[in-house]
This record gives structure tokens, sequence and C-alpha cells, in this order.
């Protein structure tokens, strides 16, 4: 099916110069191991990148600052893999952090960085990647802080941020990042905690309405793409929490209500969670042709000619969901 | 060297993600957050921040299926109720089967309830003011709980502190009490304090130095520190010894800065514990043996030699006298859990973990998060192995004790293990809590997510929770295994009043009056009473009112009252409604100024109608005599404004001679007359000007009139004198004051359905004064009628920029702007001095001639 589909999509191919295209992974976890199983798919997949968050930044009320949380744990980081320090910053860290704590900041987080890559052994990166998703209020102070950031780092490393899809359209409105570079995370589209949504990771029809002003945003942008599922769990009609790396399969033990929607018939533990009865859990995940599909879609309006296609994220799973092919024939509609 | 400006100074790693359990004897710390293990959620905002669809479109189900809350039911009754018998619940569709289920009818019921319901109602109700409301909760926790012992379990509901904060103090002074009741009391706790948390290793030496000698004083830094010097007199030198070590400990075991890496050196540390256990064997004292015992078990823990940490336990403890009676023993515990947890022995960990939940405060936190279990199989071994009922019961204390829990599931193994056990009652208060919040709270009272959250819930299963609670209570209230009787009866009556079951819950309410002699529950039963009476109230009279109007003067002092006081407000403001009283209704939940930005007529006739009376009741006399001073003149002064912004000037003079002509002056003085060419709304009026009142300026306009009638063949001055008074009376002019009391700059462009503008300030919303049409009118008679050609070009002038104000608020605005009095201008008075003037001041106007 994914071959027919991308038969079609070579069809229409314009005959532009073919893009240099470099894969990559996000790993989004506290504990970093990669098996050997894993190792040998991302050397298949000729993965040359792995972006690392290395930790988050949230305010504390009870510290009275921003602060570190699920710092990395590595077992190895001998991979043949150029490692990409991700940090990972609250909005409300700078809706409470003025000018001054901003300069400190970016120094502990310059530190924090430079003593975790040097205690697992990791080269000195290359680029280093933010993720905030800043508001109106909260721009001013995330550029600054970036601004800080730069004089704290060699001036060779590149810095990146990610980029939300309305950040493209309104990107006059919501500003740029003065970074080198910017990452589309072309996911987590539609209303997480809305039951009725049908899914939240990938909606092209809401996608579609964030196709514009690609060709005058100023920076050269990367693409990060989804390659995960999970089970958002609902109690009393409010999204209580997501349970990561689910496979449907093992929904099975729950009352189907309709197509990715459960209800807990008995309380139960399930993957470290405690569920109740009247629980409800909707899953969600990606299928290898609605990426392809929608990647089609994007390709069209990317113009990178070094381009990075990072897939998110990293997990138990992914390389059973989609299979190296499937992987290839996504990066392939980039060419 | 791809870094720059960083400092060499980092430290090895090797203390990353120590257990959760901290205990500090001598510095206070703040225990750190617990993560997920993923860390933060990557993106979600994203989503929020993508999707459009409307928030409150299908959110309100709950309020349009049900007779809940506040609504209007048949018999116009104020009910307080998620539900009554089955009405408005078998009709809904069930999610399950369709998941519009949340999108429902009954737009009207809504409209009624957020009339009364948005917050501002509250923060500016005529009772008792306050600032910001939490929606309505009856049910005070304080009368029936320790709610400092726990924080996370009720903060949300009683205003705790941070519980970091709150778990930090507590350590502290429990460790406190201990200390000062050891040593007899004779020491102040503040004393001991700053002794054993804030002293330095080298006052603490010379303190023994002063305690062996008996001619050398007590350090000058601790002279006034009845604790030092209760150590030295009573020369204490074992006990200042351990300070001493507990001091050289600290560096070792005490967090340090979230952005700092762990500079611990395990040799170091090993070196202590080897020290201590030999200070251990030479101490007599068994309240510091065990204090060393805790030193040594926390350095183990912390070097991360979790098998050093579990022999140490099994070495020490058992050569402390079991008579020691000490929270210690639950740290220590916490301590030897932990390591327990870190070899993977996580059910004897959480039996540990459960026993320190209920039996220790300051650690009680700190178990909570510690306690893991994974899966089913765990926790029937875990539950297999506790050796009480009331620790199994503790095992479903601590999974309900989850702000996300289904607590009565969890409530009814409780109550089945142990009916008495102290969480039970503690669990139970925050269901009601919660059921309070979720039925009544102020997710009802604030657009957006919040309320989206609540309200879109299973209702069926809301139902099904409410009724398997209440049949809970109901169980404990009847089946005598559990003491305090009253209480559970109580809360059975509670939840029946929740569910609108009046009768029953009177009935309970009756029987708890004659058995409780708990002066709480008795207070609680006092405004279940009074709530249960005002919901009842139907007929509104002057003896209601004169009743409400007492009650509420009795609530108003009471800070654990606010639900009732607004209840109490909403109930009448209802019953106005109902009654066809909009103004009083209004004036229930809002002050007067929220009213005058656009006094609608049917409110503003009621408000005179009565602050006319002259034997209004006291309800009355408070809404329209708020402080004492009644609002009807301000009235009246409205009832002018509107009839003058129709044009109707005899009449707005009328109701202006209602007001003493003395007291003209207290709503402004104004020049409507004066003529301004430039657009300047706020620049202020010529020096010169005479200055009027408004009754004034109208009985001046509606002389002008008269004199425009008369002197009908030479009357251009005074229609243009008439013009320019409502030009500058509307929106657009210096006197806007005289017709409006609010205006908004930004309403300058558009124009809404009656110029009524929604906002945030004002629940009928703004009226602006956009009307132009009399002022145009005006001008193009003395336009036509003049004859002196400058007074008609200045008239031509006029109306043209009424012409370009209508343009300006058009809702669609045409192509081409219409240019009707510009063109007249250009076309019959290019000769005229105030048209040369208007071509070199107008750089807009010679645009236009020059084409």
């Amino acid at each position: 099916m994914i071959g027919i589909y991308f038969v079609f999509q070579l069809s229409t191919c314009t005959d532009s110069e073919p893009q240099v295209i470099t894969p990559a992974f996000y790993h989004w976890k506290t504990n970093l191991f990669i098996d050997s199983s894993a190792i040998s798919n991302l050397d298949a997949l000729k993965v040359e990148k792995l972006y690392v968050k290395f930790f988050d930044i949230d305010w504390s009320s009870s510290a009275g600052e921003a602060i570190p949380k699920a710092v990395l744990i590595a077992n190895d980081f001998d991979l043949q893999i150029e490692i990409i320090p991700t940090i990972y910053i609250t909005n409300r860290t700078f809706l409470k952090t003025d000018g001054a704590a901003q300069k400190i900041l970016a120094q502990r987080t310059a530190q924090k960085i430079k003593f975790i890559s040097e205690k697992y052994g990791v080269p000195g990166p290359k680029e280093i990647q933010f993720d905030c998703d800043w508001s109106g209020k909260t721009r001013e102070a995330f550029f600054d802080f970036i601004k800080n950031f730069k004089k704290e780092i060699d001036a060779s490393i590149k810095i990146s941020s990610t980029i939300r899809l309305h950040q493209v359209k309104y990107f006059e409105k919501t500003g740029v990042p003065p970074v080198d570079k910017g990452m589309l995370m072309f996911y987590n589209m539609s209303d997480l905690d809305d039951w009725e949504t049908e899914n939240s990771i990938l909606d092209l029809a809401e996608a579609e309405k964030y196709f514009q002003n690609f060709d005058k945003y100023p920076l050269t942008l990367d693409v990060a793409l989804p390659a995960y599922s999970w089970a958002v769990l609902f109690r009393n009609g409010k999204l209580i929490k997501l349970i990561p790396e689910v496979k449907e399969s093992e929904l099975v033990q729950f009352e189907l209500l309709e197509k990715n929607r459960y209800k807990v018939k008995e309380s139960t533990y399930f993957q470290g969670h405690y569920l109740y009865e009247n629980d409800w859990l909707r899953f969600e995940n990606i299928e290898p042709t609605t990426l392809l599909k929608a990647t089609s879609r994007l390709a069209k309006i990317i113009e990178n000619p070094n381009l990075t296609v990072s897939f998110y994220h990293l997990g138990n799973h992914s390389f059973e969901d989609f299979s190296i092919k499937d992987y290839e024939y996504v990066l392939e509609a980039f060419r | 060297m791809f870094w720059r400006r960083l400092g060499s100074g980092l430290i090895k790693g090797g203390w990353v993600n120590l257990a959760i359990w901290f205990a500090e004897e001598s510095t206070p710390f703040i225990p750190p957050a617990r993560c997920t293990a993923g860390g933060l959620q990557r993106g979600s905002a994203t989503a929020k921040t993508l999707s459009k669809k409307s928030e409150f479109s299908n959110s309100l189900s709950i309020l349009e299926n049900s007779n809940s809350l506040i609504s209007m039911s048949d018999d116009q009754a104020l009910l307080v109720s998620p539900f009554e018998g089955s009405r408005g619940w078998n009709h809904i569709k069930h999610p399950e089967k369709n998941r519009s289920l949340f999108r429902g009818t009954g737009g009207l019921l809504l409209t009624l309830l957020f009339q009364f319901l948005l917050p501002a109602s509250i923060a500016y109700s005529c009772g008792p003011m306050r600032e910001v409301s939490y929606g309505y909760s009856f049910f005070d926790a304080r009368n029936f709980v320790d709610v400092k012992s726990y924080p996370q379990l009720l903060g949300q509901f009683s205003g705790m502190l941070n519980r970091y904060t709150w778990s930090q103090e507590i350590q502290t002074n429990e460790n406190i009490d201990e200390w000062s009741g050891r040593f007899c009391d004779n020491s102040t706790k503040k004393d001991i304090k700053e002794l054993v948390y804030k002293s330095s290793i080298s006052s603490l030496e010379e303190l023994r130095t002063a305690a062996k000698s008996k001619s050398i004083p007590v350090p000058a830094v601790l002279n006034n520190n009845s604790f030092a010097k209760q150590l030295a007199g009573s020369k204490c030198v074992e006990t200042i010894d351990y300070l001493i070590f507990a001091k050289r400990c600290e560096p070792y075991v005490v967090k340090e800065h979230y952005w700092t890496e762990n500079s611990r050196e395990p040799a170091l540390m090993y070196d202590l514990i080897e020290e201590g256990k030999k200070r251990f064997k030479k101490t007599d004292s068994h309240f510091i043996r065990l204090r060393y015992a805790y030193q040594l078990i926390r350095l183990a823990h912390y070097a991360k030699d979790y098998p050093l940490t579990l022999n140490l336990y099994e070495l020490l403890l058992p050569k402390v006298d079991v008579r020691v009676k000490s929270i210690l023993h639950y740290w220590i515990l916490g301590h030897k859990a932990g390591a327990l947890q870190s070899i993977g022995k996580r059910i004897e960990a959480s039996i540990i973990f459960a026993d320190i939940f209920e039996h220790c405060p300051s650690k009680r936190e700190q178990a909570f998060l510690s306690f893991d279990i994974k899966t089913n199989k765990e926790w029937e071994t875990a539950i297999n192995e506790c050796d009480s009922d009331s620790l199994r019961a503790t095992f479903h204390a601590m999974r309900a004790y989850n702000d996300q829990s289904r607590a009565v599931e969890e409530l009814e193994k409780i109550y089945g293990y142990s009916p008495d056990h102290s969480l039970l009652k503690l669990l139970t208060v925050r269901e009601i809590k919660k059921l309070e919040s979720r039925f009544l709270g102020e997710a009802f009272k604030t657009k957006g997510k919040i309320q989206r959250d609540y309200l879109k819930m299973n209702k069926r299963d809301g139902e099904d929770y409410l009724n398997r609670f209440e049949a809970l209570v109901s169980k404990i209230a009847t089946e005598n295994r559990a003491k305090e009787k009253d209480f559970w009866l109580l809360c059975r009556g509670y939840l029946k009043l929740l569910k609108n079951k009046q009768e029953e819950a009177k009935k309970d309410f009756e029987k708890v009056a004659t058995i409780t002699k708990d002066s709480k529950v008795k207070e609680q039963l006092e405004k279940f009473n009074l709530q249960l009476r005002i919901m009842n109230w139907r007929v509104l009279d002057d003896d209601l009112a004169n009743d409400a109007f007492e009650q509420l003067a009795e609530l108003k002092d009471d800070p654990n009252a606010i639900a009732l006081s607004e209840f109490l407000i909403h109930k009448m403001s209802n019953l106005y409604k109902i009654n066809d009283r909009p103004g009083a209704a209004f004036l229930c939940e809002y002050p007067p100024n929220k009213f005058y930005a656009n006094p609608k007529k049917e409110m503003l006739d009621d408000l005179i109608a009565m602050a006319e009376k002259k034997s209004k009741n006291r309800f009355e006399r408070m809404l329209v005599e708020p402080n004492g001073n009644s609002i009807l003149n301000e009235l009246y002064d409205l009832k002018a404004m509107k009839y003058l912004r129709e044009g109707k000037v005899a009449a707005a003079l009328e109701w202006y001679k209602k007001i003493p002509r003395n007291q003209w002056a207290k709503f402004g003085k104004f020049n409507s007359f004066e003529e301004r060419i430039n657009e300047c709304v706020n620049c202020p009026l010529k020096y010169s000007t005479e200055l009027l009142t408004k009754g004034e300026l109208i009985e001046k306009m509606l002389s002008i009139e008269y004199e425009s009638r008369a002197k009908i063949e030479d009357n251009a001055v005074y229609l243009y004198q008439l013009g320019l008074a409502y030009f500058n009376m509307s929106y657009f002019g210096h006197s806007w004051q005289i017709t409006d009391r609010f205006r908004s700059g930004s309403n300058w462009y558009y124009r809404n359905v009656d110029r009524v503008f929604t906002t945030w300030m004002f629940p009928n919303g703004n009226h602006e004064n956009h009307d132009l049409s009399k002022a145009l009118i005006y001008f193009e008679q003395a336009r036509a009628n003049a004859r002196n050609p400058e007074l008609a070009a200045k008239a031509a002038y006029m109306a043209a920029r009424c012409e370009q104000n209508f343009y300006f608020t058009m809702p669609s605005k045409p192509p081409t702007r219409p240019r009707e009095y510009f063109q007249i201008l250009k076309e019959k008075y290019s000769k005229t001095k105030f048209y040369d003037n208007l071509v070199k001041e107008c750089k807009y106007f010679k645009f236009y001639v020059s084409k």
C-alpha cells in the first residue's frame, strides 16, 4: 500500500534539484539506553543525528527560580551518531524570569549541557536545540535567553529552535527566534484534552490551515515528524495523563467503545498506572501511510537543500510500528 | 574548545537521581519534585494553540440537561443539585454510543445561569464584597479535619501552604519538639532551632570546650542562646559531640542547588560512617544513639551503598532502646525503604512507606511520592504481606490520596478493613469538596478550558459515582462500626442536598441535631439549615426581603460563610428576575456603576420605581441606598440622558427637574455649544467658555429651539448652534458626557447592533452615542437657511464631519466614501475665508479639492 502511494507521489514530483536528506531521531526519555537492535536499525536507516533531551527547564515555585528537571541518565553514549543536546523549556519559565535571572539561566543552562556532555563523553556538540512554545508574553524573554546563551558558548555551535506551525503562519506576530535554523514540529496538531479529538498527533486537515508563509519565513527549516503512539487517559471527562508507547493490541483487555476508544471495565494496573473502572482511553498512533501522505504534502512547501528529517521519538516500538522501508519512503518524499 | 566562558570547576558525576528520601538534622532542605520518567510532556501546548475549536460551544451540557445548580425549575425555585431523581439524565445520549453527547440544548437556561454566574457578579455584588469567588462551597473542611497535616490532600480546597514549604517546616518543627522534650522544655524552641540548624562547627566546638571546663564561658555568639547555656551548664558533651558530627555529615546529605553538580566524595562518607559507628558504641544516651544511627544510615543511602544502608539498619537499631519514642524511627525507616526500592524490593519498600505515611506527618509527602506499586500482582502480594488491616487500609488510602483518583472505590475498602481509620474521614471530606467543586464550583463561573474539562464529563458516570459515594456514607452512618455517627449523618444529609433531595436531607439534619454535642458539627448544621431555607424561598414579598437582608447582615462578618452569602444574593436576584424586576435583579449582583454604561429602559424604570417607593423594605434600601445615600438622582440623570440622546429635549428637562436644582452641578459642567473644528474629543474647552450644568444646557437647547422656530426668516445661527450641541454631545464630540457615562475610544471605527458594545467591564455592555442624525439635520438646515456664506461653509463642513463619522461606523462600508458635503463646500463655498483656512489646515480636504 505504502509502495503504491509512494509511486504515485514520485510521479507528481517536480524536476527540482534533489535535496540532501539527513535522517535523525529524537530521544525524549530521561534514561538513555539504546539496545543493540535499535542501534542496528539506526545504522540501517543511516541515521546521522540524535536529538537527545538533556533536561527540562521549568519554573519552581518552591525554589523561586527556574530549575532543571528530568535530567538525562545515560547508560551508554558510545554511539557513532552526532548527539544534539536538546532542552525543553516551559513557557511559564519565561513568564516568571526577568532580565537578570535570564542571564543567569543562560549561564547555568550552558554549564549543565557542558557537564552532561562531559559526563557521558559526548563530543563537543555542533548544534544545541531549544524547544519552547513561546507566546506573545514570553517571546521577548525566550529570544533574549537565546541571545544570552549564545554568549556562553563557542560561536561555532549552531543554535536551533523548534518551530510550531502557527509560528510560521503568523511569524510577523509571533516573531522569529534569533537562532541559526528551526525545526518544524509537524505533530501535536489537535486538541489533546478534548475527548472528541480523533487524533491529536497528526491531522492533515488541521495542518493545511497553517501551510502559509513558508516562502517568507526567514529561517531555514528542518522537519520533525511523528513516529509514536500513546494512550490518552480520561477520567470524569477530563484528561488525566498520557500513557506512552502503548500498542493497541495491549488494550484488548478493555471494552472497545468505538475505533481507538476504550473503557476500563474493572479497575486495574496498566503499564504501571492504576486505572479505575469507567476510565476512558483514546489510542493514538500514526500509520505509515498517513505519515507519508502528510509528508508528501509538507515536502512541497519545505525548501531546504540540506534538510534534516527527525522522527519523534526513539522508543521501544520505533521499529515495530514503522519498518526501515516505511521510514525510507517518508525520507524519500522530501527528495 | 567548544565552550567559552564556562568555569572549570564542574564536579565529577555520580550522584544522579538520588532517592526522594531526604531528611536533614542540621539544615532544612526542600525535597525535589518527583518527575515522570519522560520529564515534561513535549509540545502539548501546541495542540492547544493549534486548536481553533470553540471552547465554549459544547461544554455546558450539564447545565443544559439537568436542573442542576441554580436554575429556575418548574416551580421557580432555586435548586442546588446536580440532579434530582432521573429527570434530566435519562434522555442524555451516552458518550460511549455517541460522542456528541455534550452537544445539547437549553440555551435559555444557560443564558439565565450565566447572567448571574459570571465572576464579576460576585466580586461586586451588593452584599459582602469579595475580590474572588471560588464557587459554592457550603461544606467547611476545616471543621472536620486537620488540613495542615495533609496539605496536598486538601490544599486545593483550603488555600494551603506550598506543600514543600510545609514539608520542610513540619520536619523541622517535629525535630525541635523532640529536642525540647528531651531537655525538659528548659530552653526555647527558637534557641534549639538556632543551635541545631544554624550554628557552625567552630562555635559548637567552643561550646564543647565550655561544657568541659569550669571557667571557660559559652562562646559569645551563643551567649544569648538558652539551649547552648543548658548544654554547657549540664555538661552535655555527648550531645554537643553529636551535633558537631551531624554538622560534619551535612555537606554529604544536604540537597545541593538544583543547578550545581554533586560534589560528594564517597570515600569521605565512608570515613564518617566508620567514625560514627565508633561514636555510636561509646554513646550512653539512646536518644543520641538513635540520631547517630540516623546519620550513618542516611550517609550510606546517599552514598548509594544500599546493602550497607540495610546492614547498618540491622546492626544499629537493635542497639537502641526500643522505649525511645522518636520520629527518627520513621525517618530511618524511610532510608531503609529507599534502599530496598533501589535494589528492586518495591513491595517491601511500599509496605514501609505506607507505615510511614500513616504515622509520620513529617515524612508523609515523601512516603506518598515514593510509594510505587506497578502491577495487580504486586498489589495483591503487598496487601497479603501487610501485618494489619489498618495498614491494608492505608494502602488504599495512599492510592486514594492522589488527587486524580476515584476515591470511592478505595474508601469502600478502607471502611471494610478499618472503619475508624483516620484517613477514612479525611478522604470523605475531600471527596465531598471535590463533588462540590465538580457540581457547584468555579468551573461554572469561568469560561474556557477549566469549565470544559469539568463539564465534559460522563454525566451518567457522575450520577453513579455520587450514588455510590452516598451509599457508602449511608452505610457508615447506619452500621455503627465507625465512631462519630453525627459526622457521617451530616455528610449523608449534605450529599442528599447536593442531589436536591431536600426532604431526605432535612431529616438527616434533624437527626444530627438531636445526637450531636460537637460544636463544629452544630456550626456546620446551622449553615446547611440556612441553605435549605434559602432554597425554599418562593414568594418575594417584604417579609422575605427583610429576612434576606437580616441573614445577609449576619453572614457578612463570617469569613466561612462566603458561599452562603453568594447563594443568598443569587437566590434574591433570581427571585427578582422571575418577578419582572430586572433592575433589582441587576443590583443584587452588581454595583450601580456597572449599570450606567448602558442603562436599559426596563431596568431603569424598575430601579426608579423602587427608589421612589416611600416604604421600601430593607433589602430594597440596601440596593438603592448603598452607604445610606439614594441613587435616585443618578437614575433621573440617566433617564434624562436617554431622552436627550433621542432628541427629546423637553422630556429630558422634565426628568432633570426631578433633581433639585442645587444638585445639578454634581453631574458636571459642560458647554455643548462650543465650536470645535478639529477632531479632538478630549481637548479641554477654551478657558473663556462658560460652563453650564446639564440641566442648564437642556434649558438653553429648548430656548434656542424656540428661537429657531420663532425667528424663522433668520434662524441659521440657532440651527447651527443646535447642530453643534447634538454633535458635541455625541460620541464624537467634546461634551459626550452629557449623554453618556462611559466612552471607549476603540469604538470609533465600527458600530454594533443598537450601538451596544460587549465589554468585560459592564454586564449590559457599553452603549456609545454614535447617532449624529439630529446634528446632520440641523447643520443642513443651517447651511440652507444661512445668509452669511461663512456660516453656511462652516455648517457644510460640520455636516461633512457627520457624514464621515457615519461612514466610519457603518457595519459594512461601501467602496467609496460619501463626499456630498465636501463637494458642496467645493462647489458653493470656495470663495469663503473658512474654505481657504480649511484647505490650509486640512490636508485631507486639500487632497479632495485638488482632484
